[in-house]
């Protein structure tokens, strides 16, 4: 029993990541219908420059998150700003918006490693203190707590946002009908600029958050940029609620391979080596049998 | 109140208006006639300034309307009901009516006031206020989408094709709530293919064919033109062809 609570703790931590990762494409695709794949980088970033001002500057860990939380949102506002609006006023097509986003994660991977470093190990103190923390038997660490808890202060503010503001809910309306949005006198190309902000800041809240416990190396970024991919197609692309229940999802499956997939095959595949190939067919056997994945129906159309 | 004078607008080469001069005065109703593709919408699109591959002059009042970004155009009060409803269908109608007013920047509370008079003046948008805007019939849209509209207090209005796709019933209502917004001494530029029944309410009209205008007047004189009976008044005229 203490053992599963263990693999269900971190599952939920690792899943708490995926979510906001998760979150941030869900966002961009909702107002723009383009698929980031910077995002993934945003998340490197957030930790990188947290690891910077923390450990080379000395910076207090309140101003640390600000300005890296700043920083890569101010990136995520340039990406859209110089490089997308600029192709949309040539006409460019989405696919050619979406090559535009993975050049600018090989862009940004480049970056990070020419303006910080390539020791992968790198990673700086935890919120708090190490203590280890026992729930029924099992041990978490309180960066744990604090991960777990910044995620859901942050989804919970997130789904605020889209639910009771008028800017949220003229994002919603831009994506909903662009042409209509327009025409309640709603700036589209603010809108959009903001959905590019608010994705920056939660790939850099991740990054930050994850960093005390895992490091960040500047070329993990397609490996989270993956995770939360993946989460935010399984939660029917563009339904904020399915992105965070698919990465959680996400995590606790990991967990439960880690921790029961060698017992439920006899030690005779080491199955828990492999636990992103099982993750990713078993997510890809949902998408055969359910395409448009498991939060799908619930909105009636998307124009 | 809007003047527009040799306006001529492209989608990439194609020219969908030559020429197109009209105006509309403050308190008029003016319609809008001429069949699929003559370029009706284009031309509400270019007044909206949602199409800006556009040249010739535009004015509204005294502003030259040339430079002006599709949201400054609803923040002067130019506001367009656009062909095919285009309500948001995931939000409630409640949402819908609420973002109606975003240009207006007001309190949370004077837009609960003016969405409540919105419900006075519609009250079927009343019971379905939590609904999902796209679970409304298509007249309800319809109903909708003018309310909406109205929530962002006009100076103009400028409605496309509201009867289209409707039984009769529902484009009876529709011509209602117009009744009441001219007896309300409101502007309105209303586009229809159903032209007898925009001749009906309407002060003056212009007649619009392939991009251009090709004849304009009171109502009352178009409505006896044979040319106007012929083209768009249909089968209910068909003795002028004896
Ligand atoms: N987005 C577009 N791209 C290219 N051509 C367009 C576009 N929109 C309209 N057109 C063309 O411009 C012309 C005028 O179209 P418009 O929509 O203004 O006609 P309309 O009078 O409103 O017709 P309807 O009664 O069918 O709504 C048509 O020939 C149409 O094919
Ligand atoms: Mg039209």
């Amino acid at each position: 029993m203490s053992s599963f609570i263990q693999y269900t703790l971190s599952g939920l931590v690792t899943g708490s990541i995926y979510a906001l990762i998760a979150l941030g494409f869900t966002i961009i695709y909702k107002s723009t219908n383009i698929i980031n794949f910077a995002q993934g980088n945003f998340v490197v970033l957030g930790g990188m420059l947290a690891i910077y001002f923390r450990e080379q500057l000395h910076f207090d860990l309140p101003l640390t998150i600000l300005l890296s939380v700043t920083i890569v949102s101010l990136i995520s506002f340039l990406l859209e700003f110089i490089a997308i609006r600029q192709c949309k006023k040539r006409k460019a097509k989405l696919l050619t918006l979406i090559i535009v986003t993975i050049g600018a994660a090989i862009l940004l991977r480049g970056l990070a490693m020419a303006l910080f470093w390539k020791d992968p190990g790198k990673r700086f103190p935890a919120f708090t203190s190490d203590a280890i923390i026992t729930i029924g038997g099992a041990n978490i660490v309180t960066q744990d707590v604090w991960i777990f808890v910044v995620t859901l202060v942050t989804l919970f503010l997130v789904v605020l946002f889209f639910e009771f503001t008028i800017t949220g809910k003229s994002m919603k309306a831009c994506a909903s009908n662009k042409k209509a949005a327009m025409l309640m006198g709603i700036n589209v190309e603010k809108m959009t600029s903001i959905a590019f902000i608010l994705s920056g800041m939660l790939g850099a809240i991740a990054g930050i958050v994850i960093t005390p416990k895992l490091g960040m190396s500047y070329d993990s970024g397609i490996f989270w940029g993956i995770k939360g991919f993946c989460a935010a197609v399984l939660g029917s692309l563009g339904n904020l609620i399915g992105a965070v229940g698919c990465g959680m999802m996400l995590g606790l499956m990991e967990a439960y391979v880690i921790g029961y997939g060698d017992i439920a095959t006899f030690h005779l595949f080491q199955v828990s080596n492999y636990k992103e190939l099982i993750v990713i067919i078993f997510m890809l056997l949902i998408l055969v049998i359910k395409p448009e994945g498991l939060f799908a129906g619930k909105t009636t159309s998307r124009v | 109140m809007l003047y527009i004078k040799n306006l001529n607008a492209f989608y990439d080469d194609i020219q969908a208006l030559r020429n197109v001069s009209l105006h509309v005065k403050e308190g008029e109703i003016v319609a809008l006639i001429g069949n699929n593709g003559a370029g009706k919408s284009t031309i509400l699109n270019c007044i909206s300034r949602i199409i800006t591959s556009v040249n010739g002059s535009m004015f509204f009042r005294d502003q030259d309307m040339s430079d002006l970004k599709y949201n400054k155009a609803v923040d002067l009060g130019i506001v367009h009901v656009p062909e095919g409803r285009c309500i948001f269908p995931d939000l409630s109608v409640w949402d819908n009516l609420l973002l109606g007013s975003y240009s207006k920047r007001e309190k949370l509370s004077t837009c609960k006031k003016n969405i409540n008079k919105i419900f006075e003046m519609l009250p079927l948008l009343r019971k379905k206020k939590d609904q999902a805007g796209g679970t409304l019939s298509g007249g309800e849209q319809q109903i909708l989408a003018i309310g909406r509209g109205l929530m962002a207090q006009p100076e103009i209005m400028l409605l496309d094709e509201p009867s289209m796709g409707l039984a009769p019933i529902f484009i009876n209502d529709v011509f209602g709530i117009l009744k009441q917004l001219k007896e309300q001494g409101k502007t309105i530029l209303i586009v229809e293919q159903n032209a007898q029944k925009a001749l009906e309410i309407a002060d003056r009209a212009y007649v619009i064919e392939t991009g251009s205008i090709i004849l304009e007047g009171d109502t009352d004189e178009l409505k006896t033109n044979q040319e106007i009976k012929r083209a768009y008044l249909g089968k209910g005229y068909s003795e002028i062809w004896d």
